[in-house]
């Protein structure tokens, strides 16, 4: 049996959290403004690369909305923790240092309908996948509300194939136009059940995976026709990336998902 | 009030400069509350500017992010608000019909600033006062006050529209 100190996760995931809000590993090295651009997308491209060297140097959260703490943790059957009750109420206490230490906004609402907020950004909206061996890794992404508002979910029936995906994903990306401010990092998921289906799409996004190359070249294709560029303004370039992952599904079905990512892509992964 | 560097014209990029009132979901439904029952808000509408956004933390500490939100969540009360006095509205995305229409009835402005740049806008920002609804943590009301701050004219005064 492995154990894995309390204090590690906290120091890790609390570091995790800070990190993406300012300088997140998703977003090293990107370049926004792009060769087809016209003087005004370009324009606005280099506003997003002006934002993100300011959010570095000047440690100014990327975007105001530093969203909700999602994380994606797969542990080992071997591994255990130790200085806290609960995983759960681990990751619930480093996140709600992260956002105060972090000077991050916090955007949870406690109820739906009341909306009061706690001020504490909480809970964190955690996935657990258990798996063979030693392996401790999380997942983690800071999820603004705008792109996560015009993501989208479908039940699709299996004879539109890998077209039909195609064209659901070109319904949501033309239904969200400037709303998620583009360019979108794209998570497109396709199998398994109606609850599964949306969290594969945000694993694509965060694994930064393609599991079927024919439907990628076939959105690839479609969104050439999107008809807006950089936050939704005239323009050329309205996709940064595009990542699929598939699961098996019933002989019935063929859900499938698409979590859109605004520019400002905030996650990164740790490993323990 | 708030003055730009280059004509106020649809499809135009220009820079503002001076006071805005941050305003969003919440904030919106309860301004528009007090306005409707004619309660005193101690805000000056008149010729003011309204950004539909909300801050982080950290302005003292010279770290504070504020980019817009979607202006779309708060266009039922912008007719309301035209009649209190409010000349400029600025936000992202597109204005339902009827928004868009009293924008323009009212010789009102409707400017986009970029989404998900808040560390750009926040680092514009001079001073921040509250106003209304501290209760409301980010949503609370409050004045800043900008210089160099770019935005797309989407709606003008003349009626021209981009979007």
């Amino acid at each position: 049996m492995r154990i894995v100190e309390g204090f590690r996760i906290k120091e890790a995931v609390k570091e995790l959290f800070i990190r993406l809000n300012y300088s997140p590993d998703s977003l090293k090295d990107l370049v926004f403004t792009d060769p087809s651009m016209e003087h005004f997308e370009r324009k606005l491209a280099e506003i997003i690369e002006e934002n993100r060297k300011k959010a570095k140097t000047e440690m100014r959260p990327l975007c105001q909305d530093c969203g909700v703490a999602q994380l994606f943790v797969k542990i080992g059957k071997n591994v255990t923790f130790s200085d806290a009750p609960s995983l759960e109420i681990l990751i619930n206490k480093v996140v709600e240092e992260a956002y105060a230490e972090g000077l991050l906004r916090k955007s949870t609402v406690a109820d739906p309908f009341e909306r009061k907020n706690e001020g504490k950004n909480l809970p964190a909206f955690i996935h657990y996948e258990l798996c063979d061996g030693d392996t401790f890794e999380i997942y983690g992404i800071a999820k603004g509300g705008g792109s996560e508002n015009v993501s989208a979910q479908k039940m699709l029936v299996p004879a539109v194939g890998r077209e039909g995906v195609a064209d659901f994903v070109f319904e949501t990306l033309k239904n969200a136009g400037g709303k998620g401010c583009p360019p979108y990092f794209i998570g497109v998921g396709v199998g398994g059940t109606f609850d599964s289906v949306a969290a594969l799409a945000k694993k694509a996004l965060l694994e930064q995976v393609c599991e079927d190359n024919e439907l990628l070249e076939m959105i690839d294709e479609k969104i050439k026709d999107l008809g807006f560029g950089v936050l939704g303004f005239p323009g050329k370039c309205p996709v940064k990336a595009v990542y699929v992952k598939k699961a098996p599904t019933h002989i019935a079905m063929m859900p499938a998902a698409v979590a859109l990512n605004c520019h400002s892509y905030r996650s990164g992964r740790v490993e323990l | 009030m708030i003055a730009a560097d280059k004509e106020i014209k649809a499809g135009n990029i220009v820079n503002l400069s001076g006071e805005m009132l941050t305003l969003r979901d919440n904030s919106a439904k309860m301004l528009a509350e007090m306005l409707e029952n004619g309660e005193n808000t101690g805000l000056q509408l008149e010729d003011s500017a309204v950004f539909f956004a909300a801050p982080t933390p950290g302005f003292e500490e010279g770290r504070m992010s504020l980019g817009p939100t979607t202006s779309a969540r708060m266009a039922a009360f912008i007719p309301q608000l035209i009649e209190k006095g409010v000349k400029y509205f600025i936000g992202k995305g597109a204005l339902p019909e009827e928004a868009k229409n009293a924008v323009i009835e009212g010789k009102a402005f409707y400017f986009q600033a970029l989404g998900g740049t808040g560390a750009y806008y926040g680092s514009k920002v001079s001073s921040m006062e509250l106003m209304l609804f501290e209760e409301f943590g980010p949503e609370a009301v409050y004045k800043v006050e900008v210089s160099d701050f770019p935005v797309i004219i989407s709606i003008d005064s003349d009626g021209g529209i981009f979007f």
